[in-house]
């Protein structure tokens, strides 16, 4: 996939959840286009639907109204074996809280949803996972426990484990809300390098942040918020 | 690494969890275990020696009799229905699906007999009973070489009980302590029968008392479980020898298939007449114990499966988030399910073994301290433990069963946790 083509398209789409007071709609007829190779920033008020909208992109949820395509998917033809397979296949997952499998070693932790793709060879996964881990410079810590690792580290796990299976959709939820300021400048220096093609010619990826962090959304290409059931404000940051 | 090696790290990981499991699979699998192990147990080696092996073809007819202040009447004629006497026995054989009808004549002579020096070590005297039967009834019987026919002349061939012999090898060899018999060692054996005077009775009223030679030819499952059988010839002689008429005490009724039994064993009631229903009556109890075996077994399915799916739904509400962001990397509902279900059958394995060898160890444990009790009694079955094939089936299906029942919803519904919340956690 190269640089302009649609990863995600949202059209008309409208999501209610169910609430204490009864259904609320977080978003309604929202219109949004991702393009490959963009870092969108998602911000907004916390409610406001950042997870739900990070979550309906990365193909967790398909229970909505309207039309979302996601790397040329309508996700609502999907079943849930099929969705399990676009997960595994095409997007990583950053979390919060990293959510790393504490019984398992770093590279294990890496090399998880290779495991469960069913899709690459068994020999190769450690290695690849190994190269993954050199890529976010914890080459060194792989046999290490990740509960040994510090929060910086950890959530450079977590992005090795989203990039191991090559995906072309990166969805990161507050990656770095749990990291001081010196780790939030290496995950989004990460961030910046791994959608950016490199000379051996791999595929630019999309990168979508939901985030409450000024830094964060300054280094995006686009910020999307989120406010009164509307993606009020598509701002261009560069 | 694979899903092989997750499901051995998960285990381990989750050993205090999986511990709780293993235990309550355990207890379940052991009480049944010892429980099955005792009652199959106790059903080889205490109950059925003593239940008559007979063939489903045959049925005892015996005449309903009612006993006031030692007196005995005949009950089934008293309330206008059927003697059992030669014309009876007509009647009986008159019956769809009769094939011959075997009268049992008993003896109107006290009897003693004395003989066991050889064996025993001392000469032994008692009373005994004895009923002549048609040598038909039990020629099978017979030993080879040896004959069932009255001869006025030799020895008076006699057949017992093989419930006798039974009891003689488990309960009074160990206490005389003699080797047990077996048919063929005890086959030829010679003693001597008193005609005419018993301990009981003293002599016969005509005064005659006469000693004839016997000897055991055979054992039967159709011969008198209270003394001896001998030919019916020989037994209508001595009565009429001794001045008396020779009454028939019961009868076998030999039917053409078991189909006919409930037909038959109906009318002969309506005459009047009783079947021996010892036979029904052990195997109602044995079906019935069987019954509540089978009810308990079931019960600790269920209450171990109930217990099981606590112990998972415990373990897997703290490990939500886990499970969501395992899916939300890709694994399908049917990868978590069968994750979950395969830890539970590793699980159930486990705990199989060490409620068998508990419940196994448990039951023999009691069987020796009970049966060290029991020899003073004078009754000393072999073993009061029997692990029949089927009860290790059983106990195997409840253990692996239990474990995976108790698994089955809480793997279901957590296969179905929504990938999403992994982010919203």
């Amino acid at each position: 996939m190269s640089f302009g083509e649609e990863v995600v398209r949202f059209h008309r789409v409208t999501k209610t959840i169910k609430a204490e007071e009864g259904e609320r709609t977080l978003f309604e007829d929202i219109e949004l286009s991702i393009l490959s190779g963009e870092w969108v920033a998602i911000v907004g008020a916390s409610g406001a639907g950042k997870t739900t909208l990070l979550s309906m992109i990365g193909a967790l949820d398909n229970r909505f109204e309207g039309e979302l395509e996601v790397l040329d998917h309508s996700l609502l033809t999907l079943n849930d074996n099929e969705l399990a397979m676009l997960r595994s296949q095409h997007i990583g997952f950053i979390f919060q809280d990293f959510h790393l499998l504490t019984h398992l070693s770093v590279l294990e932790n890496v090399a998880f949803p290779l495991w469960i793709s069913r899709a690459k060879a068994d020999q190769t996964e450690l290695v690849r996972a190994q190269n993954v881990l050199s890529d976010v410079g914890l080459a060194s810590r792989w046999n290490s426990k990740v509960t040994h690792l510090s929060g910086g580290e950890q959530q450079r796990v977590a992005i090795a484990r989203a990039l191991v299976g090559d995906p072309r959709l990166i969805i990161a939820d507050e990656p770095t809300g749990n990291l001081d300021e010196v780790s939030s400048e290496c995950v989004l220096d990460l961030f910046e390098a791994l959608r950016t093609p490199d000379d051996s010619g791999q595929a630019a990826r999309t990168v979508v942040v939901a985030t409450h962090d000024p830094r964060v959304a300054q280094r995006a290409d686009r910020i999307i918020k989120l406010e009164e059931q509307k993606l009020v404000m598509v701002e261009a940051v560069s | 690494m694979r899903w092989r090696q997750l499901i051995t790290r998960d285990l381990v990981r989750h050993k205090r969890q999986w511990l709780g499991v293993c235990i309550a699979v355990a207890s379940s699998v052991g009480v049944t275990a010892f429980m099955g192990a005792l009652t199959a147990g106790v059903y080889r080696y205490a109950i059925k020696p003593m239940v008559p092996r007979l063939p489903l073809e045959y049925l005892r007819v015996e005449p309903r009799t009612l006993s006031i202040g030692g007196i005995t009447f005949d009950a089934g004629r008293l309330s206008g229905g059927y003697g059992l006497d030669e014309s009876t026995l007509g009647e009986i054989q008159e019956l769809k699906g009769v094939a011959k009808v075997f009268p049992v004549v008993g003896a109107k002579v006290p009897l003693r007999a004395e003989g066991g020096e050889g064996f025993l070590g001392r000469r032994l005297r008692t009373d005994i009973f004895a009923t002549g039967v048609p040598p038909e009834l039990i020629e099978d019987d017979i030993a080879d070489g040896q004959e069932f026919k009255d001869n006025p002349e030799g020895p008076v061939p006699v057949v017992i009980a093989r419930r006798l012999l039974e009891l003689y090898n488990t309960t009074v060899a160990p206490v005389v302590e003699k080797p047990r018999l077996s048919e063929r060692m005890a086959t030829g054996f010679m003693f001597v029968i008193q005609i005419g005077r018993s301990y009981a009775t003293a002599s016969h009223r005509t005064g005659k008392v006469r000693k004839v030679q016997a000897r055991i030819v055979g054992f039967s499952d159709r011969a008198s479980m209270v003394g001896l059988t001998i030919p019916e010839a020989t037994m209508r002689r001595w009565n009429r020898e001794y001045g008396s008429a020779s009454p028939v005490s019961a009868a076998w009724v030999q039917l053409e298939d078991p189909a006919y039994a409930g037909a038959v064993t109906k009318r002969i009631e309506q005459w009047g007449l009783r079947l021996d229903e010892t036979p029904k009556l052990m195997a109602a109890g044995i079906a019935i114990a069987g019954l509540l075996l089978v009810l308990c077994w079931v019960l600790l399915l269920m209450l171990s499966a109930w217990a099981i799916a606590q112990v998972y739904f415990l373990m897997l509400a703290e490990r939500r988030t886990e499970f969501a962001v395992i899916r939300a990397l890709g694994a399908r509902k049917w990868d978590l399910c069968r994750w979950l279900l395969i830890e539970s059958v590793v699980v159930g394995t486990v705990g199989t073994l060490i409620g068998l060898v508990v419940g196994l160890g448990a039951a023999i444990g009691l069987s020796e301290w009970l049966r060290s009790f029991v020899a003073v009694l004078s009754f000393k079955p072999v073993s009061l433990v029997d692990v029949p094939l089927v009860l290790l089936g059983l106990t195997l299906f409840l253990g692996i069963g239990a474990s995976v029942c108790g698994a089955l919803v809480p793997a279901v519904l957590t296969s179905r946790i929504e990938p999403g919340s992994a982010l919203r956690n």
